[in-house]
């Protein structure tokens, strides 16, 4: 389709409008236009834009930032993706960055991890070998729960009296429970205070600040502090508390933070908001009262047993030596004992030596010093004592047994001694005369029977009448040589008491006899 | 309502009068030894303003003279400070000023008033009318007090109370954009 003439006469015609305006325009906007053109410029080309825009953006990220945390927000993936790229890229940077902060936590968290651990190894010793710690291990074995969980359950050493949760920064509590019957009211004030005393701890004696109070301890008082990012949970303990309680702090501040994270940021003053944190707090109370004084009784009357026991023991050794002691001074005393040995065990004892036959059984005098006879034994060899005492005895003993071993014999049917009888007599006479001196020094008195005896032939009533005149005939043949009457008393046994049985010649010619018998008693006791 | 628990600090030379200003407010529990052991005491007291129950935790840091500074990290976490200054001792300024400047680089910028302690030997002060009026032209809130006639003390609490709560933190902005 061409153009008419109309048509290019009305574009002509459009034209000088269009120049006409432009004109205009240039009159009236002329300077407007420039600096429009040169915003245009500005808007459109990139460079100059990213070079307005690094000017202002640290202003402009300032105050976003302290208008509201949209910006944090926004960042955020940004900056998670940007670390993400960052540590697969080139690792070091950010390790490298991190070091110094890592090495310090790690020293602090190796440092806790040992004070515990060592804390725990005395108190699992302490503890490792007591009836109690027995009944718990069963307990834990059929209950399924782990020993340090019964431990910190039954443990009757501590108990937790009250829980704060105090924010860091400021001191304020946000939250506080006590045990029934326990308990302060100026939790505000002692929260604020520990926190002071947290902060002086931590500026005039280390030289970290990151360094900070975990305990404070008096005889019986404990005070332990977890200190989380935002809040610090204390417990005041009355006891010993296990180191397991340490975990239950750790554990429920950790709780806490983690589930009031929102709460945390948004505090103002207005504790409320914690409300929901006292479940955990509660969690902390735990122990029972301080270990009851029955325990300590129980304990004082288990020593004081012991001690008694061991004083009787030491008693009855001691008195058991003591007679033990006196029996060997006895025995060593004795004439006629010689103890060469001795040995004693725990109940028996074996004593060996020498004894004269003449002198008491070493065996039978232990019963005069409470030691029982049957648990000695003696072995002694016999000896004859040098002893005065023993000589005389023994020559008494001798005498006496030479003189009733001695038969004046007589002839049959008769009492006309046999030949060579008269030596006898005088015999009798010299050994009569020893064993009175004997009995002297002994201090007995002695009496002489002369039995006398006939052989049985011939009449039962002839022989007792010859047996009486054959006693009296000795009795006048001594008391001729001088011997006092009143030592001397005849028997006349008749046939009664041969000296032999039987009807031979030499058993008949011994039964015609007389024979003499020593009776003594000590002086005084008839 | 709520209590809302806020943390305060007085700072100031020794002698100025900070613990009586306190113990004029408050009874506490704590003794005075706290101070001269580790170097602050707490004591607290409960006061209304406008609408809302306020729980003050006042913090009485030990003065500051020539052998000792002020502990700063004290005011770590505090919602205002009180700076007292002795009226008739006017080096006491100087010493609030230069406390001042080292909380503000401690802790930042947060409600703080200028207490002029001792008005009742007015007749002896070194630091003039116009000298606060000049202050108080800086930008400062100044209140004039007496611990021995009580004059100002509930004042002084209330107001920087009532400054704290009118300063709202980030957190209460970010609940109403």
């Amino acid at each position: 389709m061409g153009s008419t003439p109309a048509d290019l006469k009305r574009d002509s015609q459009y034209d000088r409008d269009r120049d006409e305006l432009a004109e205009l325009r240039a009159l009236l906007l002329g300077q407007q236009i420039v600096e429009l053109q040169a915003l245009q410029q500005r808007l459109d080309d990139p460079n100059v834009r990213a070079e307005e825009i690094s000017q202002i953006l640290g202003k402009a990220v300032a105050l976003s930032i302290k208008r509201d945390s949209g910006l944090q927000r926004s960042f955020y993936p940004v900056v998670e993706q940007a670390l993400k790229v960052s540590i697969a890229k080139n690792p070091a940077i950010i390790a490298t960055s991190l070091a110094p902060i890592i090495g310090e936590a790690v020293r602090k968290a190796v440092a806790g991890a040992f004070r515990t651990m060592v804390e725990t190894i005395n108190f699992t010793l302490e503890r490792s070998l007591s009836w109690e710690s027995m009944k718990w291990r069963f307990e834990a074995l059929s209950t399924g729960k782990s020993f340090g969980e019964i431990a910190l359950l039954r443990s009757l050493r501590y108990k937790v009296q009250q829980v704060f949760l105090i924010q860091r920064q400021t001191g304020l509590v946000l939250q506080y429970v006590a045990a029934p019957g326990e308990g302060i009211s100026e939790a505000e004030l002692a929260s604020s205070m520990l926190t002071a005393i947290g902060d002086f701890v931590s500026d005039a004696f280390t030289a970290k600040q990151s360094q900070e109070l975990g305990v404070v301890q008096t005889d019986d008082f404990t005070l332990w502090v977890h200190h989380g990012p935002e809040a610090t949970l204390a417990a005041t303990i009355l006891g010993t508390p296990p180191p397991e309680l340490k975990n239950v702090l750790a554990r429920e501040n950790e709780l806490i933070h983690k589930e009031f994270a929102g709460a945390f940021a948004r505090f103002n003053g207005d504790s409320s908001i914690f409300d929901g944190t006292r479940p955990h707090l509660q969690n902390c109370l735990l122990g029972q009262t301080a270990r009851p004084q029955k325990q300590s009784w129980w304990w004082l009357v288990a020593l004081a047993a012991v001690i008694l026991a061991a004083v009787a023991l030491e008693f009855f050794v001691y008195r058991h030596n003591r007679h033990w002691n006196e029996y060997l001074t006895r025995l060593h005393s004795e004439p006629g004992i010689v103890i060469t040995g001795w040995k004693k065990s725990w109940s028996h004892y074996d004593i060996a030596g020498l004894r004269d036959p003449l002198a008491p059984d070493p065996v039978k005098l232990a019963a005069d010093y409470g030691i029982d006879p049957v648990r000695v034994t003696g072995h002694f060899e016999p000896y004859q004592s040098l002893d005065r005492r023993f000589a005389v005895q023994r020559a008494f003993d001798t005498e006496k047994q030479a003189l009733e071993q001695l038969l004046i014999l007589f002839q049959v049917n008769s009492s006309g001694l046999m030949p060579d009888q008269s030596v006898r007599l005088d015999w009798i006479e010299e050994h009569l005369d020893k064993l009175q001196q004997a009995a002297n020094a002994l201090g007995r008195k002695i009496h002489i029977k002369l039995y006398g005896r006939a052989d049985q032939t011939g009449a039962e009533s002839k022989n007792a009448a010859l047996s009486k005149e054959r006693a009296e005939h000795v009795l006048a043949a001594l008391l001729a040589r001088g011997i006092p009457a009143d030592l001397l008393s005849v028997v006349a046994l008749g046939t009664n008491e041969p000296i032999r049985h039987g009807s031979e010649a030499y058993q008949l010619e011994v039964n015609r006899s007389v024979s003499l018998k020593v009776e003594s008693q000590q002086s005084g006791d008839r | 309502m709520a209590v809302i628990q806020k943390k305060i600090c007085m700072l100031g030379s020794f002698g100025v009068g900070k613990t009586s200003l306190v113990a004029r407010f408050v009874q506490g529990i704590f003794s005075g030894k706290y101070l001269s052991t580790v170097g602050v005491k707490i004591d607290k007291k409960q006061l209304r303003v406008g609408d809302k129950d306020v729980l003050l935790l006042l913090w009485d840091l030990a003065g500051e003279d020539s052998r000792s500074q002020v502990q700063t990290s004290y005011l770590k976490g505090a919602a205002g400070y009180f700076l007292v200054v002795d009226g008739t001792f006017a080096e006491s300024l100087v010493t609030a000023k230069s406390i001042h400047k080292r909380a503000v680089e401690t802790v930042g910028e947060m409600p703080v008033m200028l207490i002029v302690n001792k008005s009742d030997l007015w007749g002896r002060w070194e630091i003039t009318m116009p000298e606060l009026e000049r202050l108080q032209a800086e930008g400062w809130s100044v209140q004039v007090t007496s611990a021995k006639t009580g004059e100002g003390v509930e004042k002084m609490f209330h107001t920087l109370t009532e400054q704290i709560l009118k300063k709202k933190s980030p957190a209460e902005d970010e609940t109403t954009p």
